[in-house]
């Protein structure tokens, strides 16, 4: 067979095929679409038809990609200097046919491996990313970087280089247009894949090269449809491999508190409710059940729901206990002279401590202009207290910072990984110090040991319910 | 509409057919509970709405509701002093005065008087603009029962067929309406034995949330079109179910819903007959069918009031050289006279459009009188069948 001509299609790729022909059908990826009576593959396995087409000698015309534009040109950067580490994580993912996920600490250098890579590779690059704090910071590393223009999807911007940037969120709607315009795709934050609506941006690009970046490598089933869809971790380095050479030198002090009589009463009352419930669900579904299994069994009865919000109601008062107040109150002013973040469970507890202790609180709810200023003023100093539940885990680069308070979390060794990082960003003789906040005889003590394996290299951090 | 999430489809399953709980008129006295109670929040925390409708009641009807209630209105912010400046001034008078006896208080003080205005203003005003300090505003219209009923009902479809794969449409009428948003939103039409089946691309490999919006989207489609069956493949927790959707399901009220043009289409055709007075603009005008069955609808259609030759305009989105001369020559193909809209952001090869007298290529806004004056130095009947260069 000769003369046929693949194309891509919203999201997908079509090959104008007659039906019926065995050869294309053991390609494993292209299939018969009888509402256009053509032959149909999805876009992110462009390499796979392409390379099974070949190999069964099938002739065609690869017209996936446009001919001309932004996707003529090719894009002109340097790469920059590598540390030793971070070249032999490009060299790794270089040596998996470029494709995999690098995963490195915060403040280690995963956008300047980034950047070498595509670089390297000359290729048209996407790079995806969560926020729109995170576009706007790679827009500027990419410029500092590039003789071509950088492009940008997002944020009421719609500019397509062959370097171009966008959130997760644009990437999601654009991409059936735009999924044949680049060859790399770089996946930041990469472990908010594998589970969601989000997939199907890296699902609808044909880019055969795909380099993933997380300070936090997961397991489980998400981490497995990553895996296809980036690739395998191809390179790994945790906090502790770090720590002292490459990052700054980090101190830990656990403050073990207590509750009030009070708090301790309606603590044992509510986690009362809640096993009474629980056991007798484990019991039914086995002991092997998980938590998921367990919240969504509990969640069919009204005394199922009661204790999950009985559940709720403990974790509510573990987030900033009457000790975990004054504990802070009196950090705060131990530390008035250096730069200290104060990281909550939620942000209930975050606006909490904003309002009775004058704490800048960065969260979602704080507008770009407002965040980008606060961080500005953080770095000169004028500011030297930030108060939040999630905003600051990933990707924003917090300037400086050397104290954290851990108040309360929500989200187990991922989370705890990403704060600890916020302050290792190296500097002169610059020495981090985390204060964790613990409260005995309840749920938080058991959690802490779990946290900190994932300070230690090779272990992935568990999927979270 | 709130996209509601999938524990909220409140359904049961015969076989392999999904039947949605639809609320019933006999739902409708403790919907005027909720409405009331709805009423009695006005003015509470935003962020308590939801639970301060359940009240102790947790019947999944009743958390439904409850979510499309607390939807159905834009909180309202106090009117502070800005609170952005507040804190600017809060904070940067906190880090100086941290550590100090009554620091709190001292730095509200140092603020309110770096703002000339009152502690109790400054505390006020700290936080007033945050969603979290948001108050339930009132309902724009009082809402009945009834219309309450419709639009959680309309909300329930609509999350089912967020969930669909494809949708099978039969109806007695044009079904052009449902073309026309099919072409806009990337799905694929097949039409067989007078029905319609929409899905997308992607539908041969799997569900796809983008796809699944563009289904969803349908909704107001259907309601233009009076009569109709609407049997949709919807995936809920990994098993596919059969949806069935008829003129007869309680999800359309009277007036309610219509598709409206799209707001851009609008403000032009508004914007056209006021710098033209002699022309009428009517946006999403009706399709146009060439002889050889192909069919092409415009965005909007001039035509001078006094009479004469009328001018199908037509906006394209995502575009490439190549698709709008082959948009040019299905134009051609019927023999209208058409001029394409191109917005320069929406240029995915960044090839220069094709230049022909039909092509207009703006950026951000189309302007009407660029527009005009393409019309103008047309010939007479012009058509678009000339050679694109």
């Amino acid at each position: 067979m000769s003369g046929v001509r693949l194309t891509f299609d919203r999201g997908t790729l079509l090959l104008d095929a007659p039906p019926g022909v065995a050869v294309l059908a053991e390609t494993g990826v292209l299939t018969w679409d009888s509402r256009v009576g053509l032959w149909r593959a999805k876009a992110c396995e462009y390499a796979a038809v392409t390379s099974g087409l070949s190999g069964r000698g099938v002739r065609f015309s690869d017209d996936v990609r446009p001919a001309t534009g932004h996707s003529a040109r090719l894009p002109d950067l340097d790469a920059p200097v590598l540390r030793p580490y971070q070249d032999a994580a490009l060299t790794a993912w270089e040596s998996q046919a470029c494709r995999g996920v690098v995963a490195l600490p915060t403040g280690s250098g995963k956008t300047r491996i980034a950047i070498a890579a595509i670089a390297r590779a000359r290729a048209r690059t996407l790079v995806l990313v969560p926020t729109r704090v995170l576009l706007e910071q790679w827009e500027v590393e990419l410029k500092a970087a590039a003789r071509s223009p950088i492009g940008k999807l997002g944020d009421g911007v719609r500019v397509i280089e062959s370097i171009t940037v966008a959130t997760y969120e644009s990437a999601f709607r654009t991409m059936a247009e735009l999924g044949n315009a680049f060859d790399l795709l770089v996946v930041d934050e990469t472990h908010h894949f594998g589970n969601g609506v989000r997939d199907e941006a890296l699902e609808m690009c044909i880019a055969p090269m795909r380099l993933g970046l997380t300070a936090t490598p997961s397991n489980g089933l998400a981490w497995e449809r990553v895996t296809r869809l980036v690739g395998p971790t191809v390179f790994q380095l945790a906090i502790g491999d770090l720590i002292g050479t490459w990052l700054a030198g980090l101190d830990m002090a656990t403050v073990n508190l207590d509750l009030t009589p009070a708090e301790r009463a309606d603590y044992e009352r509510w986690m009362h409710d809640f096993r009474n419930v629980t056991g007798l669900l484990r019991a039914a579904l086995g002991s092997a059940s998980s938590w998921k299994e367990m919240t969504k069994a509990a969640a069919r009865s009204v005394d199922g729901r009661r204790a999950l919000a009985a559940f709720r109601d403990a974790q509510r008062l573990l987030a900033l206990t009457d000790a975990k107040r004054a504990t802070v109150e009196r950090l705060l002013a131990k530390h008035r002279d250096n730069k200290v973040l104060v990281f909550t469970a939620d942000n209930e507890s975050a606006y909490a401590i904003a309002r009775g202790m004058l704490v800048m609180p960065i969260t979602c709810d704080i507008g770009r202009k407002e965040r980008k200023s606060v961080l500005a003023r953080f770095r000169s100093g004028e500011l030297r207290t930030l108060v939040s539940s999630r905003v600051l885990n990933e990707g924003i680069d917090v300037p400086d910072a050397d104290v954290a308070i851990l108040v309360g979390a929500a989200l187990g060794e991922r989370e705890y990984v990403q704060r600890i990082g916020r302050l290792l960003r190296p500097a002169e003789g610059k020495r981090a110090l985390v204060y964790e906040l613990v409260t005995r005889d309840t749920l938080e003590i058991r959690r802490i040991k779990k946290r900190r394996d994932g300070l230690v290299a090779g272990n992935p951090v568990a999927p979270q319910t | 509409m709130a996209l509601l999430p999938e524990t909220l489809l409140l359904h049961k399953r015969e076989g392999e057919r999904l039947i949605p709980r639809f609320l019933e008129p006999a739902d409708d006295s403790w919907l005027a509970e909720m409405i009331v109670r709805r009423e009695h929040a006005v003015g509470r925390p935003q962020l308590e709405l939801e639970a301060w409708l359940l009240g102790d009641g947790s019947l999944a009807k009743r958390r439904l509701v409850a979510k499309v209630l607390a939807r159905m209105a834009r909180p309202l912010r106090e009117p502070t002093r800005d609170p952005v400046r507040t804190r600017e001034a809060v904070f940067a008078a906190s880090s100086l005065v941290r550590g100090q006896p009554g620091h709190r208080d001292l730095a509200i003080a140092f603020a309110a008087a770096a703002l000339s205005t009152s502690a109790a203003e400054v505390d006020a005003s700290l936080f007033a603009d945050l969603p979290g300090e948001r108050k339930v505003a009132a309902l724009a219209a009082s809402l009945s029962p009834e219309a309450l009923r419709v639009h959680v009902n309309a909300a329930l479809a609509a999350g089912f067929l967020l969930r669909a794969v494809r949708v099978t449409v039969s109806t007695g009428r044009d079904p052009l309406p449902l073309v026309r948003h099919a072409r806009w939103n990337g799905l694929i039409g097949e039409r067989r034995e007078g029905a319609l089946t929409l899905s997308g691309p992607f539908t041969l490999f799997r569900h796809t949330g983008l796809y699944g919006r563009a289904l969803a989207g349908i909704l107001p489609v259907l309601a233009q079109l009076g009569a109709f069956t609407a049997e949709a493949t919807v995936i809920l927790r990994g098993t596919a179910g059969r949806l069935v959707l008829d003129a007869t399901s309680p999800i359309f009220g009277a007036g309610d819903p219509v598709s409206k043009p799209d707001p851009a289409i609008a403000r032009l055709a508004r914007e056209i007959e006021r710098i033209e007075p002699g022309w009428t603009a009517v946006a999403d005008p009706a399709p146009i069918t060439g002889n050889g069955g192909e069919i092409l609808d415009a965005d909007l259609l001039l035509a001078p009031r006094a009479g004469g030759a009328e001018w199908h305009v037509e906006r394209l989105s995502f575009w490439t050289a190549a698709h709008v001369r082959e948009r040019v020559a299905r134009w051609a193909a019927v023999g209208a006279n058409a001029i394409l809209l191109l917005d320069a952001r929406y240029n995915v090869a960044e090839e220069p459009a094709p230049e022909h007298p039909s092509v207009l290529v703006f950026r951000q806004k189309p302007d009407p009188a660029a527009l005009f004056e393409r019309i103008r130095a047309a010939p007479l009947h012009h058509r678009v069948a000339e050679q694109v260069t």
